[in-house]
């Protein structure tokens, strides 16, 4: 396979996906630079979550690609995808630590499982991460339930970037956060991507945060990508859907359909 | 027309859950013997079904042996008392044993991990386990099935120590039958088939709580509401599939 458009990290081709007579993608098409950090915008439903579950390889797609490095992950086998899987992070939107596991087991698991260090390597590895995001390293012995909800994300990103992944992804980092931790964890997000030179994906509604930690915005509308370009060009793009969406506005071409 | 498509439409569910849950044995199978394994989560496993359910399956015995004895003293004491010993040895290892011990297990155990794993799957961390190159199944299904199935035999026959104990209790203390005489009895009646029997028993339940508490769990949606009905349809399918394995398996060995 030859890799086209070389500096390609990700690139989806004409991707569908359905759920019974539900046509959530609809031929999407997208492409991440390598080292570049994309936020993929818009409303709940429109198969913002869908994507990214695809493009980690817990959905399979109806049809079209998913390329990663050039290389396409759809119909893999499950050890391809394996191998494929350890250049990747996420950072939940719930955190999904793992409550059976003290927080430093949480940030080490992937050392531990994927890298096959031993125990009191992966702690320090993890002190170490936890440190990077703003955790006091006295809290590793903790059980995830008692930390807040941003320490919770931070512990999340924590783990998501202890084994040094090429490609990270955010799922909704800021909801469920205050205005200013929601700052805190974009602006951990941006250092952790910067440090690692990683490429990165998110998914998020909250354009604030889309402002603060992405390069390039990509609006996803009816299950295709409608609008694609730099952060500075958002405001003055001339997209109808794309400014209706940016200001809020419930009047324009996106008609929400308020069940009924 | 309209009952035929119901009829019809059923069939096909029950065959559908049939082919999901042997899909799903069949992959928790594959990954109890392929590497890696996770001994540390095996011996965890192991030390929640078969210690923490000692005290539960001890008191179940000691009480069913017990009743046994008053039971067979009151329908059988002409017989005397070799028939009661006899009655008490087989009903605990053969059946009560295992059954009894099976179904505790059942509402202990098969709860616990549907209600853990249901709640792992609502909070994303199922797939997190993916996104760092660990399979869930390795990780979460087969520690599970792997403990249950060994630490069900343990606990029965720990069930029939005691439940033979409890049998002992009533038939010396209550009845006032020479404790050595009955021991005596007890020995002869047991037999290797009717004792085998109730530890592949055991086993076999072992795997089917392990087997309903991961696939309701594993397969739960819709948060706390859908953790709750998986937790229930663990405990209910575990029990069902658990007596009719019961009649299976006896009727393997000793239909003639």
């Amino acid at each position: 396979m030859t890799q086209d458009r070389n500096t390609a990290k990700i690139e989806v081709r004409d991707l569908h996906k359905s759920f019974g007579s539900k046509h959530v993608l609809q031929g999407l098409n997208l492409s991440i630079e390598a080292g570049k950090s994309l936020a993929v915008i818009g409303g709940s439903g429109t198969g913002k979550s869908v994507l990214i579950k695809n493009i980690i390889g817990l959905m399979e797609p109806d049809s079209g690609a998913i390329l990663i490095d050039g290389e396409d992950v759809v119909g893999m086998s499950v050890a391809e995808r394996e191998r494929v899987t350890r250049k990747f992070g996420m950072l939940f939107q719930g955190a999904a630590l793992f409550d059976s596991l003290p927080v430093w087991e949480n940030v080490a698991f992937g050392l531990m499982q994927s890298q096959g260090m031993n125990r009191r390597e992966a702690r320090e590895a993890a002190l170490e991460a936890m440190v990077q995001v703003g955790l006091e390293t006295d809290i590793a012995d903790r059980s995830p339930a008692e930390l807040s909800g941003g320490m919770q994300k931070r512990a999340g990103l924590a783990r998501a970037i202890a084994t040094k992944p090429e490609i990270l992804f955010f799922d909704e980092p800021t909801t469920g956060l205050d205005p200013i931790m929601g700052s805190v964890i974009d602006n951990l997000i941006v250092k952790s991507v910067r440090e690692l030179g990683a490429t990165a994906l998110s998914i998020t509604h909250d354009m604030a945060s889309a402002r603060r930690i992405a390069d390039n915005i990509a609006m996803i509308y009816e299950g295709r990508i409608v609008w694609h370009g730099p952060v500075s060009e958002i405001d003055h793009s001339g997209n109808e859907m794309l400014d209706q969406f940016i200001h809020g506005r419930s009047d324009g071409p996106i008609q929400l359909r308020v069940a009924g | 027309m309209g009952i035929l498509r119901v009829i019809g439409r059923g069939t096909i569910a029950i065959f559908a859950v049939i082919g999901r849950i042997s899909i799903f044995s069949a992959n928790g199978l594959y990954h109890c013997v392929t590497p890696p394994f996770y001994p540390r989560l095996i011996l965890r496993q192991m030390i929640e079904i078969g210690y923490y359910s000692l005290p539960v399956v001890g008191l179940t015995a000691i009480f069913t042996g017990m009743v046994l004895a008053l039971q067979s003293y009151s329908g059988f004491a002409f017989a005397g008392e070799a028939a009661i010993a006899n009655v008490v040895v087989w009903g605990i290892t053969r059946e009560l044993g295992p059954v009894l011990a099976g179904l505790m297990v059942a509402g202990r155990i098969g709860a616990a991990m549907a209600a853990e794993i249901g709640t792992m799957r609502v909070t994303e961390q199922i797939d997190a386990l993916t996104t760092l190159s660990t399979n869930p199944f390795k990780y979460l299904v087969a520690p599970r099935l792997i403990a249950a199935v060994a630490m069900l035999p343990l606990l029965v026959l720990v069930a029939d120590v005691i439940g033979v104990l409890g049998g002992f209790i009533v038939s010396v203390y209550d009845f006032g039958f020479n404790p050595t005489t009955y021991l005596k009895s007890t020995w002869t009646s047991l037999d290797t088939l009717g004792f085998v029997s109730g530890l592949v028993k055991a086993a076999v339940f072992g795997f089917l709580v392990a087997l309903m508490g991961t696939y309701h769990g594993y397969n739960s949606k819709g948060g706390a509401q859908g953790v709750g009905q998986a937790t229930t349809n663990a405990v209910v399918s575990a029990s069902i599939l658990l007596l009719l394995f019961n009649f299976i398996i006896t009727a393997m060995f000793f239909a003639v």
